[in-house]
């Protein structure tokens, strides 16, 4: 098992693109999160990292990183962000 | 560590849905119009038209083509209204709901739609409306989701056979498809989403007062759409564990009220008889 790299109020930046995956006309629908954008780490559980995104404009609500097995298994999400400098 | 992999996370292969038989009174979409440039070419009236069109003061195709006989006997009998213009969204939404096979019916309505979409007003004229390559794409994958909607409506004993094809409003109006069928999520995109969204099933979904059974069509529309390859916005099909996960998710962080996350698992089981249907 891996470690859990993050912790709550931890500050992150996008290193990739990363799409949320909901189509456009989904009432889930998420906007894509494109690289160098910066968050806070609101919340970690043991198969899930939320996140408040910079812009609250976009981004109102903190937004889940999915990943399709457990944290820090990362598929998606995880492995687009990292620690800011 | 990993959560334990649901046994019910199976691979779907998008394929034409199996649609119940339905009635034979749907199957009959309009008939195709007379080429307008067999009309417009004709630069000349025909001498026995004459004295038809100065009397009826008509001048449409239907006149120019009419035998003398139909043309004598429209003299002696009441004026005929002139011809409505062919309502496409109504003409593709018959043909969608038809028994035709998929890719006869894909092939129908990306003619109409493509028409349509020339003609449609648009809010600003800059915005680039989709080819008919683009609306291929959509009308295939709008078809595939309305069939299985409705198998599913009928696996649920309730009818969902009107799913995205509400009049004004539906997939096949020319209005709406002409951005939705585009890939992102650009300005005239969320315009078409937003002139689609008034039909009935999304108001439902986002009155907070709405009951799980009165969820069911949206739940079902929402869990088909993410077990579906979406090609045109390039979106995957999605796992069972993700698709629960999400449910979870959003309840635990108040984006979904009770009804609304009861409503999404109670369409899952629905969801996976009807592709194990599509197995069969």
């Amino acid at each position: 098992m891996g470690l859990i790299h993050y912790e709550r109020g931890d500050c992150i930046i996008f290193v990739k693109d990363w799409d949320p995956g909901f189509a456009p006309d989904d009432p889930f629908y998420i906007e894509p999160v494109p690289k160098g954008t910066r968050g806070r780490v609101v919340d970690v559980g043991p198969n899930k990292l939320r996140l408040q995104l910079a812009d609250k404009e976009i981004w109102p609500q903190p937004v889940t990183i999915w990943f399709e097995g457990a944290f820090p298994d990362a598929i998606e999400g995880t492995e687009c962000i990292a620690h800011q400098a | 560590m990993n959560i334990a992999p649901l046994n019910f996370n199976m691979a779907i292969t998008p394929q034409a849905p199996c649609a119940p038989a339905r009635p034979a009174t749907l199957a009959t979409p309009s008939a195709p119009s007379a080429p307008q440039d067999s009309w417009s070419q004709e630069t000349t009236p025909r001498p026995d038209f004459v004295e038809f069109n100065s009397l009826l003061a008509l001048n449409t195709p239907q006149a120019s083509q009419a035998t003398p006989e139909i043309a004598t006997s429209a003299l002696s009998a009441p004026a005929e209204t002139p011809q409505e213009p062919e309502n496409i969204a109504q003409v593709c939404n018959d043909m969608a709901r038809s028994d035709a096979p998929i890719e006869e019916r894909v092939e129908f309505i990306t003619a109409k739609l493509a028409e349509g979409v020339q003609q449609a007003e648009s809010p600003d004229p800059s915005w680039e409306k989709a080819t008919p390559e683009q609306l291929r794409l959509y009308v295939h994958e709008t078809l595939e989701h309305i069939d299985s909607l409705r198998a599913i409506g009928d696996l649920r004993g309730m009818d969902f056979s009107n799913h995205d094809l509400e009049a004004g409003n539906g997939k096949f109006e020319p209005r709406v498809a002409q951005f939705l069928a585009l890939p992102g999520r650009s300005d005239s995109v969320k315009w078409s989403i937003a002139e689609h969204n008034q039909v009935g099933h999304h108001d439902t979904w986002k009155d907070p007062q709405a009951t799980r059974e009165e969820l069911a069509e949206s739940a079902s529309d929402i869990v088909n759409a993410w077990r579906m390859q979406r090609r045109v916005y390039d979106k995957p099909s999605w796992s069972w564990e993700r698709i629960t996960s999400v449910i979870e998710d959003q309840f635990q962080n108040n984006q979904i009220n009770t009804a609304q996350r009861d409503a999404l698992y109670e369409a899952i089981p629905y969801q996976m008889e009807y592709e194990a249907s599509l197995e069969r």
